[in-house]
């Protein structure tokens, strides 16, 4: 049973990576035709951090998973590099929030920078402490993944908000219904990270606090709620930015107020 | 926070043609905004006609201003002839481009 967990993980999380590698590619070939800025900071968000870094990241970290190994050079470099392109889309992806949904706001600015701040310094001190090592349970791989949760919940917030406005708008003729579809999901999407984010930060815990045998258990059980939110994170980029011909006409036919 | 210019202009116009102090004429044209769901710094003059028209009218009537219809019919033509001179894009108009092909 548990090897069919194990798979089921596999699938989603690999289904992730390639979606977020698809669109973010999509995007920023789209950037480059009409040097559209937007596309560009929200396409090295997909295409480096949810791509590149977390498939760079979870190779070893699937190993780690399941059983007790030694930590070769290799898999450390992975892992630094995983850490270095999920903080670099981080920083993409925190731009993205602040110049789209608050550019007026100078709060705004100061919250991006207090994110940046608390990646960055997970980043160093996760690196010079541990070498990069398996787990980021260590006080620089939580902080480096609190900064990570801060940064999706940021946009995933500012999106259902702006979703919330857009329902509205609707209603008296003023929004397209698939554009604003469009922010309902990413805001889901970027909130399925935020969930898979949450887990690693619950198992980190459960690394410190339980017996390898029961944490072990455990992690193998929460393979399946990894599945799902890879899984609705990956259709959500999908249907957002890269949506199907059928999907454009449900909305072409939808009434007002029917996002 | 700057404000579009499309609600300046109908902030200071129903102050001068309701009887409205400033502070209510621009409470009133907030209030229809945050109905609508728009802001007032992404506010386009397209946008001030159509709230002027569908919703502003009810605002007014409500406040006692007599007319209402009329006043705000005036209103939505003059601002939709507006320029746009917002200083950036709106999220939505950012949305709309993302899934361009």
């Amino acid at each position: 049973m548990l090897g069919v967990f194990q798979g089921l993980a596999g699938i989603g999380m690999l289904v992730w990576y390639v979606a977020a590698i698809y669109v973010g590619l999509r995007l920023l070939v789209l950037a480059r035709r009409g040097a559209h800025r937007p596309a560009l900071l929200i396409g090295t968000y997909l295409l480096v951090a949810m791509g590149m870094g977390g498939a760079a990241m979870s190779l070893p970290m699937a190993r780690g998973a399941t059983e007790t190994i030694t930590i070769t050079v290799v898999d450390r470099a992975l892992l630094g590099s995983g850490c270095l392109f999920t903080a670099i889309g981080i920083l993409a992806i925190l731009t993205f929030t602040r110049e789209v949904f608050r550019r007026e706001q100078r709060w705004a600015r100061g919250v991006r920078g207090a994110i940046a701040a608390i990646v960055v310094v997970g980043l160093l001190g996760h690196g010079l402490t541990t070498g990069f090592y398996l787990d980021l349970g260590g006080r620089f791989g939580v902080v480096f993944l609190v900064g990570s949760v801060l940064a999706s919940g940021w946009t995933s917030l500012e999106s259902l908000i702006y979703y919330r406005q857009m329902r509205r708008r609707l209603k008296i003729g003023l929004a397209e219904p698939i554009v604003a579809n469009r922010f309902l999901l990413w805001g889901l999407g970027a909130g399925s990270a935020v969930a898979l984010l949450l887990l690693s930060l619950l198992q980190e815990w459960m690394r410190i606090a339980l017996s390898v045998e029961t944490f072990h258990a455990i992690r193998k059980g929460s393979l399946p709620l990894m599945a799902f939110f890879g899984l609705a994170s990956a259709s959500c980029y999908l249907f957002a930015f890269s949506p199907a011909a059928w999907y454009r006409r449900l909305f072409e036919r939808a009434p007002a107020g029917g996002a | 926070m700057a404000e579009s210019g499309a609600f300046s202009w109908l902030c200071a116009e129903l102050e001068r043609t309701s009887g409205f102090s400033r502070l209510e004429a621009r409470g009133t044209v907030r209030l229809t905004l945050k109905q609508a769901g728009l802001r007032a710094e992404d506010l386009t003059p397209t946008q001030a006609a159509s709230v002027v028209e569908k919703l502003l009218p009810g605002e007014l009537a409500a406040r006692g201003v007599a007319d209402a219809e009329l006043l705000c019919r005036g209103l939505a033509h003059a601002v939709a002839v507006l320029r746009d001179e917002r200083s950036g894009i709106a999220p939505d108009e950012v949305f709309r481009q993302l899934a361009r092909t």
